[in-house]
């Protein structure tokens, strides 16, 4: 794909992503009316809505294609990225905005919502997102803020009541506190996921290094649980769990039984362990003994051979596990809702089961752009605490 | 001066690496430890600097028995190139060399002057090599930087494990060559092991021949070459020994003196000449070829009896003596011209005084 003559090289996968971002501007709807909250949706085009908008989309997005033609530079294929993760957010925006006036113009039940054109410039702007993030490689810090720029932007939009308008946030109005309080519980759950997972993994990955008595069965016992499904996971725990509640009602008074946070947050730290250890246990044997032994030979202190040349080294790659468990426990959080232990996975199958569809995206926006927030924040550390000499070792080996 | 009195190891596992062994290793020079993998050679320097603890038995250095020294303060004093480099792969050259000095808390400025004439002292352009990650070097350029990082903080002793061991034949020759020019700048306490025996042969004042734990001979060089004490000692300098040993000294002390005629001169000069041939110089002294005496004939000029040499026949004073034989052998001449920077003629090296020299060690 790399052209070595001259600066100009053509990124398919850019090209991709632009292409698709042309499209979303002239699609027959980019954001669609409906007289109430069930009956049939009428598209609207963009250029309907406001030609300004139009035009300012379609002229960004050449400055994308421009930016794509240099992608062999870091710089413009980091700026490529950045303008086309944020061309949705920019639609998104023009939606809003116009939302009100063209609600008033239809009726007073009237709701306003993205449609195919919207949807299509958001897989746009995530093909493009990605393309850039491929030819940045070994740049984590690039990569971290080609992931949190866009979804910090759509956040403060969201938050920012510009939104207000959309018939999601109107769903998200009519819930608000529900809403801040299962964000907050899901949050919670996740970090307490991954934080035992830590705690327990990390311990796990180190005495596998150090023994391989140790080594087989755990990994093992990690790798199993890695290959039960959530959701039967979740199911498996429900017995023993009611069980042991019932038999000791200390539990039950610790709000421990066969369904609720409990079974839930075992599964979670269960499949947090095997990235995490996982990890821990390769970033170890990366640390090649001759390196200590030279740290130890040349008169280093225990202190200093473990934090200026164990932790350097290690460091990046036990985050990158970190980073992998996190992604996946944002995920999962979502379907332990099932078992009653809250988090945004609750609207997710309120949504389902009434076909609400706005209800379903307020579960279901937020966990992607949770999920998103947490790459791009993990990512963005390991680049920072990544020694240029361990860069190309960091990438996750799933 | 280092000391192993009675020095033992035997790892946990019984096996018996280094058995009583007892030497003196002088100051200011580099004595090598030479064997069979597995012989005990890494095992032996590592007890000199408290990697690994005796079994039993001690090592003063100076005087002073080193287990009554900090660990830590005793390495930082002591420069190491251990076996496979060990370069911190996370750490820029310029980091990787300033281990020590940090760790002795060097003030930056020191310890930035220092780098740079560490640098290029080991050959390597600071301005190139500074910033460069130890993935991004050669074997060779790495080897480099191991050993600018054993001398940064110009310790007195250095212990060298195969430093120049994972490259070609040809760069190690040359890493070879640059390190005798830097040791005999810096004379320091060198012990190095390896178990190439040229290597031993180009870099070592001492020479510890090893097998299976023990010092089997220990001696200078062309002592060990000149009379291998045992079977194996004498097997382990290979069949080629007297060529080994000529490869230890220099054409410089055993030239001879000859009287060279002047091509530009009469042919008087002739008269002189007991041998059969004799060297020709031009007005400035510089050698130009040789002359026949038996070509003689009454009223030609000298010139026109001229033979004259290709560069391949001349040998500077610096060569050894095995170059010189190997010319020899080249050219089919029992005798060699010794020249100096300017060409000018300094005089004879004849295959008769090499056999002499073999012949007598
Ligand atoms: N940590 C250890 N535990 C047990 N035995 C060891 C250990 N280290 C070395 N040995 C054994 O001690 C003996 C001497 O090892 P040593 O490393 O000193 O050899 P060496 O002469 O440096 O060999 P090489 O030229 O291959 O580097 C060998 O038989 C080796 O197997
Ligand atoms: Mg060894």
């Amino acid at each position: 794909m790399k052209n070595t003559s001259g600066n100009l090289s053509v990124n398919m996968m850019a090209i991709l992503g632009i292409a698709i971002m042309f499209i979303s501007p002239i699609f027959p709807g980019f954001i669609s009316v409906s007289e109430t909250r069930i009956s049939e949706p009428i598209p609207v085009r963009l250029a309907t809505v406001s030609v300004v908008a139009f035009l300012a989309i379609v002229a960004t997005t050449f400055l994308t294609l421009i930016f794509s033609l240099y992608s062999r530079r870091n710089l413009l294929s980091f700026l490529m990225g950045i303008t086309g993760g944020l061309l949705p957010v920019a639609g998104f925006a023009v939606a809003g905005l116009s939302a009100g006036r063209l609600a008033e113009a239809t009726g007073p039940f009237a709701r306003v919502s993205p449609s195919s054109g919207l949807w299509l410039a958001v897989l746009a702007g995530y093909v493009i997102v990605f393309a850039a993030m491929r030819t940045l490689e070994d740049n984590k810090i690039m990569r971290g803020l080609l992931v949190l720029v866009p979804v910090v932007a759509i956040t403060a939009l969201l938050l920012s009541g510009l939104l207000a308008d959309l018939s999601i946030m109107k769903e998200f109005a009519n819930r608000r506190e529900r809403f801040f309080s299962e964000f907050a519980r899901h949050m919670m759950i996740c970090a307490g996921a991954v934080g035992f997972g830590a705690i327990i993994g990390i311990p796990l990955g180190v005495f596998s290094n150090r023994s391989a008595r140790v080594e087989k069965p755990v990994f093992a016992f990690v790798n199993f649980i890695q290959t039960v499904p959530g959701v039967a996971l979740f199911g498996l725990l429900v017995a023993p769990l009611a069980y042991l509640s019932r038999a000791f009602p200390v539990l039950r008074q610790l709000g421990i039984g066969g369904i609720g946070w409990a079974p839930a947050m075992i599964a979670l730290v269960l499949y947090s362990l095997l990235p995490i250890t996982r990890n821990t246990y390769a970033s170890l044997k990366a640390i090649p003994a001759d390196t200590v032994e030279a740290g130890v030979g040349m008169g280093m202190s225990k202190r200093q051979v473990l934090f200026r040349i164990e932790i350097p080294i290690s460091l990046p790659i036990v985050l990158a596990g970190v980073r992998t468990a996190a992604i996946q426990a944002v995920g999962n959080t979502a379907m332990a809702a099932i078992i009653g232990a809250g988090g945004l996975g609750v609207f997710i199958f309120q949504g389902l089961g009434q076909a609400a569809m706005d209800l379903v995206l307020l579960g279901a926006i937020p966990v992607v752009l949770l999920a998103l927030f947490v790459d791009g924040l993990i990512q963005l550390l390991i680049g920072i605490v990544t020694p240029r000499g361990v860069l190309e070792k960091t990438d996750d080996k799933t | 001066m280092i000391k192993l009195e009675g020095i033992t190891k035997r790892y946990d596992d019984r096996t018996l690496a280094v058995d009583n062994v007892s030497l003196e290793i002088p100051s200011n020079q580099l004595t090598v430890l030479i064997g069979p993998s597995g012989c005990g050679k890494t095992t032996t320097l590592k007890m000199i600097n408290r990697i690994i603890s005796p079994t039993s038995g001690k090592i003063l250095i100076d005087g002073r028995d080193i287990s009554t020294v900090d660990a830590k303060e005793l390495r930082r004093g002591i420069g190491y190139v251990i076996q496979n480099i060990g370069l911190f792969p996370h750490m820029t050259v310029r980091e990787n060399i300033a281990t020590v000095p940090r760790l002795l808390k060097w003030e930056k400025s020191r310890t930035q002057l220092r780098l740079d004439q560490l640098l290029e002292l080991v050959g390597l352009e600071p301005s190139v090599f500074s910033d460069k990650l130890p993935r991004e070097l050669s074997g060779g350029q790495a080897q480099r930087v191991g050993v600018a990082r054993a001398l940064a903080a110009d310790p007195p002793i250095v212990l060298m494990d195969e430093p120049f061991g994972a490259v070609d034949p040809l760069t190690r020759v040359k890493l070879q060559d640059e390190f005798v020019r830097i040791q005999k700048e810096l004379s320091k306490t060198i012990v190095f092991v390896t178990h190439d025996i040229d290597e031993a042969i180009r870099l070592a004042d001492r020479i510890g021949v090893m097998k299976d734990g023990k010092v089997l001979q220990y001696d200078s060089a062309e002592d060990i070459l000149a009379s291998p004490k045992n079977k194996f000692v004498h097997d382990f300098m290979g069949s080629d020994r007297a060529l080994k040993r000529l490869s230890r000294r220099s054409v410089n002390e055993f030239m001879e003196q000859s009287k060279p005629l002047f091509v530009s001169k009469g042919w008087e000069q002739l008269k002189e000449v007991k041998e059969s041939f004799v060297w020709a110089v031009d007005e400035e002294g510089k050698l130009i070829g040789w002359i026949h005496v038996s070509d003689f004939k009454e009223g030609k000029h000298l010139s026109e009896m001229l033979t004259e040499l290709s560069d391949d026949e001349m040998l500077s004073a610096e060569s050894t003596v095995k170059e010189a034989l190997s010319r020899m052998l080249e050219s089919g001449t029992m005798a060699l011209p010794v020249i100096g920077k300017e060409k000018e003629f300094l005089g004879q090296i004849s295959m008769y005084k090499i056999q002499e020299i073999t012949r007598n060690g």
